[in-house]
């Protein structure tokens, strides 16, 4: 009789255990999201990343954000003024404003947080962002404590002076390295903070497990009687499960519909209304050493842009828009009469030809495996013209080291997506032969052009506006002639969501959901 | 009776030894595809067409295609020859290694088979696919010859434990000691007496290692670490499929049926050479 009760209860516990979790459908207290890759900190000096960076800006806030585009908009600034020719920014805190503490935000908050990213100890890897600011360089070397370009003359008052003007350092104090932390977490050890940090964002952190952060609505934030708590899942990785589980309710909002189900979704009258698909600022690109046989000539790069078929690249992850050039749509500066090369392969041998190459040529391409189908398509594409391609498949930080030390990999297949939305962050950082060097060279096809390297720094120079952009337009078409790069498509994301939900969006920066925008019926 | 008896025919071998009969027939057919994958594939296995999205069979592509237009049928049979290929010489070289630990161990003894089989325990304590992922991870190039180096590398120990214990047990038989009374060397002994009597172990173990061998290649080329793309390998058609497999089912299903259907072949033939008298 023991044995037979013993057994039920086994029974009772399988069964309670297999099912599954409770729909996430209407009056489901929390949302449930989930984020592909796994959460590698929460400090916003250290969140770099897509995930990280955006579950930790539901956290920890700034003083600027963006808008549903690419402008700028007060966050727990009420607003800022710049004078002396781009050089003294000063803000106005946004009176009211609190941590999840309770405690207020004031603008000695504000300098802890900036010389905190700063400080050799914390070791943040974007500290070379604020290496603009007076003083910045002194406390980043550890020969100074205090930052002398951070005023604070009144309690909602911040002033920043530059060394000299920069029109993006609004974008910089934008990223997550901009976030504003209570003065006493700003001084504590990088380790206490990484887990729970504390912020004046729309959420709090109320546990992390190792797989599963749950935030709890910041008491403190004037949005907090909207928001529901968020049981945020990492590591799930594998999109078909994901969409059978975002099927069965389990899920509030797919962050990424698999190409296989893509042609189903779109069609799918009753998703109709739940379902979003829109470019954002990333270009995926076939890059070409420059210094390297056979991409130091440029009829070889030329041949190599005129044998892609960019069409097929765009849609072979399920959804992707041609790419004109390096800028995407959704960043200032693109230029919307630029038009790609055809896919002509007769071209490209007659090219080849002219180059040497009339018997055909050979080369290595690297790639992560995730690229592979793609890299796979292009190999065909180039052997129709006479180039074999052997893919080297390696794993990312191998690839990352090896496309960008010299003499390694003579093409890669590779992705951009810029830290702000100024075209700086595509085309200087890529393209300008300063960013040249021996290893983790960013201008990683080591391309040079003194042309094109002066219209860079003449607009570096320039304050935000549509001149300025014309000098990068300008430059973008001179290295697009060079053919350092193809540009093959604009990435383009998707978002699923369960009735209900509202405030889902693809925002061009904001790589994830923002999740302060969430709201649960 | 006596005479219904004499009448009697022997009973065929494939009656007799049913599963030895089957794992041949099918292995033999999938070496006759492998083979004849140049005159029995409808297309090129690396072709693609300009499609996107994997395409279910039809006149022109029985078993359907991948996601890049390539026919799977013909993916599937160049496969066979790569899968094939990583069976035989990757085993022929786990034996040779085997052999090489296996016989001084267990014909030595003592000090040498203590470190041997040290050594043996050593790689056996990490788990094979492991110790072939990490192997494969470091080679500056993957094509067969490292694939099959690493695939045999990693796959040695247990014919290496095997023969040691079958080489103890030879060493104790009155011919050996005969031969070594008489003053033969232990070159002679270990050649002309000891190693003829491992064949059948040998056949087995051979049999058995050939289907461990390619359920580890298709393993690494499901990791994306065996050879790399566009040879087709089932492994790398079953990664390929792991995204599809709601949508495109025929995509998992061909290339997992060849994996089983050809691993269990091998292993029929092991399991009848098991229990075969010797």
């Amino acid at each position: 009789m023991r044995l037979s009760v013993a057994a039920v209860a086994l029974i009772v516990a399988v069964v309670v255990g297999c099912r599954p979790s409770a729909p996430a459908g209407h009056r489901s207290p929390v949302l449930r999201l989930v984020i592909p890759d796994e959460l590698k900190t929460l400090d916003p000096a250290h969140a770099y990343d897509t995930y990280s960076s955006a579950v930790s800006h539901a956290i920890c806030t700034g003083l600027v954000d963006y808008d549903e585009g690419t402008s700028l908009v007060p966050d727990l600034a009420a607003g800022w003024e710049i004078s002396d020719q781009g050089r003294r920014y000063e803000f106005t805190l946004r009176p009211g404003v609190r941590f999840s503490t309770g405690a207020p935000v004031t603008s000695e908050d504000c300098r802890a947080s900036l010389e905190r990213v700063m400080r050799p100890e914390t070791a943040s890897n974007v500290r070379s962002f604020l290496a603009g600011i007076v003083g910045a360089r002194e406390v980043m070397e550890g020969r100074a404590g205090r930052c002398t370009g951070i005023a604070t003359p009144a309690a909602d008052r911040l002033v920043i002076r530059l060394k000299e003007p920069s029109p993006t350092f609004l974008y910089v104090l934008a990223m997550n390295l901009g976030a504003i932390l209570p003065r006493d977490t700003a001084r504590r050890p990088p380790e206490e903070v990484s887990w729970r940090p504390i912020g004046a964002g729309p959420y709090r952190v109320a546990r992390w497990d190792g797989t599963t952060l749950t935030l709890a609505p910041n008491p403190h934030h004037p949005d907090a009687t909207q928001l529901r708590p968020i049981a945020l899942e990492t590591r799930a990785s594998d999109p078909a499960l994901m969409m059978a589980r975002f099927a069965a309710g389990e899920v509030h909002v797919l962050p990424l519909v698999p190409p296989a189900e893509l042609a189903r979704v779109r069609h799918d009258p009753a998703l109709r209304g739940r379902f979003l698909e829109k470019p954002v600022n990333q270009t995926w690109y076939l890059g070409m050493n420059t210094r390297m046989k056979p991409f130091d000539d440029a009829r070889v790069r030329r041949a190599v842009s005129l044998a892609i078929n960019r069409q097929r690249q765009a849609q072979l992850e399920g959804a992707g828009v041609v790419a004109t050039g390096m800028l995407p749509p959704t960043m200032p500066g693109h230029d919307p009469d630029l038009v790609p090369d055809p896919h002509d392969p007769r071209r490209a041998r007659e090219l080849l030809a002219e180059a040497g190459h009339w018997q055909g040529l050979r080369t290595t391409m690297w790639i992560t495996p995730s690229y592979r189908r793609r890299a796979e398509a292009i190999q065909a594409d180039l052997r129709a013209v006479g180039i074999e391609v052997e893919l080297r498949v390696v794993d990312l930080p191998t690839y990352l080291d090896g496309y960008k030390r010299e003499n390694t990999a003579p093409c890669w297949y590779g992705g951009w997506y810029p830290d702000y939305p100024d075209p700086s962050s595509f085309l200087e950082v890529l393209f300008h032969s300063r960013n040249i060097s021996p290893t983790k060279s960013l201008n990683a096809t080591r391309y040079s052009n003194p042309e094109v390297d002066r219209l860079l720094d003449r607009a570096a120079r320039m304050p935000l506006g549509e001149a300025r952009l014309a000098l990068y337009r300008e430059a973008e078409r001179r290295i697009l002639a060079d053919a350092p790069v193809v540009p093959l498509y604009y990435e383009v994301e998707t978002r699923l969501w369960q009735p209900g939900v509202e405030g889902v969006e693809i925002h061009p920066v904001w790589r994830y959901l923002r999740l302060g925008r969430l709201r649960l019926r | 009776m006596t005479v219904a008896a004499q009448d009697a025919k022997p009973m065929p071998a494939w009656r007799r030894r049913p599963l030895l009969a089957l794992g041949l027939g099918i292995l033999a057919a999938v070496v006759f595809a492998a083979l004849a994958a140049p005159w029995l594939a409808p297309h090129d296995p690396e072709a693609q067409s300009s499609l996107v999205m994997p395409q279910p069979p039809s006149a022109e592509h029985p078993l359907g295609t991948d996601s890049l237009g390539r026919d799977l049928l013909s993916r599937l049979l160049y496969g066979a020859r790569h899968s094939l290929a990583i069976g035989v010489c990757a085993t022929a070289i786990a034996l040779g290694i085997g052999l090489a630990v296996g016989l001084p161990a267990g014909y030595r003894g003592g000090a040498i088979d203590a470190l041997l089989m040290r050594a043996v325990d050593l790689v056996m304590a990490f788990p094979s696919i492991l110790l072939a992922a990490a192997m494969a991870a470091v080679l500056p190039t993957r094509n067969l010859a490292t694939v099959l180096l690493v695939i045999g590398l990693v796959n040695w120990t247990a014919a290496a434990r095997v023969i040691r214990s079958e080489v103890l047990s030879l060493c104790e038989r009155t011919y050996v000691e005969a031969a070594r009374a008489l003053g033969a060397s232990t070159g002679r002994l270990l050649v002309r007496h000891i190693a003829p009597h491992l064949a059948p172990t040998l056949l087995v173990l051979a049999s058995l290692n050939a289907g461990t061998a390619i359920l580890l290649d298709t393993g690494l080329n499901y990791l994306g670490m065996g050879l790399p793309p566009p040879t087709p390998t089932w492994g790398d058609l079953l990664r390929e499929a792991q995204q599809w497999y709601s949508t495109a089912p025929w995509l998992v299903i061909w290339p997992g049926l060849a994996v089983v259907v050809t691993v269990a072949a091998v292993n029929l033939i092991a399991f009848d050479l098991q229990r075969a008298p010797r």
